[in-house]
């Protein structure tokens, strides 16, 4: 790295250990500069899980809210993108619990690629119905693992528990699953 | 179970529950969560509102206590 590279990194670094500290004082536009920047990559988090594009929207501004009543708690040394993420996902994770008899898996759910001709339509709802009866907390992990594919670092450091609890939960999910499936005559 | 066996059934579950892809923000959530802040824009107390309706209807009413709120401020 050359001087005015490694000079520019250093000065960003203190702009934004600078903007933390006035979002930490309860400073109204640090805050707003810290939405514009995160916004968009809470959402992105939060509609994996929820798969929604209005309930998403929602969590995100209730993340923030929460984010911005507890201002004078975050450490500026931290990172903001994982402490919202974090508070993202316990929204999330709140939303799973409350919805946890409804369908979470719609038929209408917006998908880019169309529904796989191989997949027998029958079989889809039986395994959406499955999905949906796994216990929230696996239910997240499942979703996060299997359907989107996030490294298990990730989910992890989002809930706030060690890698070997979210492999655990994944492991259970499957498990649990399996006999679901079992149970309603599909065998995967 | 073995690693293929594992692979095979998140295929199938990926095939019966699509990933989100190209699911993104499509509008600022700020005007949003700027209503959810109290004290952000300027908020006047109702009392406050109500102290300046008697005020200007005393004025109305009472012209010659103009006088006397200008001896207040």
């Amino acid at each position: 790295m050359n001087l005015s590279l490694r000079s520019a990194v250093r000065c960003s670094r203190r702009s934004e250990m600078e903007l933390l500290e006035r979002f930490t004082q309860g400073d109204l536009e640090a805050f707003e500069i810290l939405f514009q920047q995160f916004q968009k990559e809470v959402y992105g988090w939060v509609i994996r899980i929820v798969r929604n594009p209005g309930i998403a929207e929602e969590l995100t501004v209730e993340t923030f809210w929460r984010i911005y009543r507890s201002h004078s708690r975050f450490n500026p040394a931290l990172s903001f993108g994982a402490w919202a993420r974090r508070i993202a996902t316990n929204l999330a994770l709140d939303y799973l619990k409350r919805v946890r008899k409804e369908m979470l898996f719609s038929e209408n759910w917006i998908q880019e690629t169309p529904p796989d001709p191989a997949t027998q339509q029958d079989m889809r709802r039986q395994i959406q119905q499955a999905f949906n009866q796994l216990p929230p907390k696996l239910r997240l992990a499942a979703i996060l693992a299997l359907i989107e594919e996030r490294p298990y670092e990730e989910i992890a450091e989002s809930l706030g528990i060690p890698i070997g609890t979210v492999k655990s939960r994944v492991f259970r999910a499957t498990q649990l699953l399996r006999a679901k499936l079992k149970q309603l005559g599909v065998e995967p | 179970m073995n690693d293929s066996c594992d692979e095979q059934f998140s295929k199938l579950i990926r095939q019966a529950i699509k990933p989100v892809k190209g699911q993104e923000l499509q509008r600022d959530l700020w005007p949003q969560m700027l209503r959810k802040i109290p004290d952000s824009g300027i908020s006047v107390p109702w009392f406050d509102w109500v102290l300046a309706a008697l005020v200007v209807i005393a004025c109305l009413f009472i012209p010659e206590s103009i006088f006397g709120w200008l001896l207040h401020l």
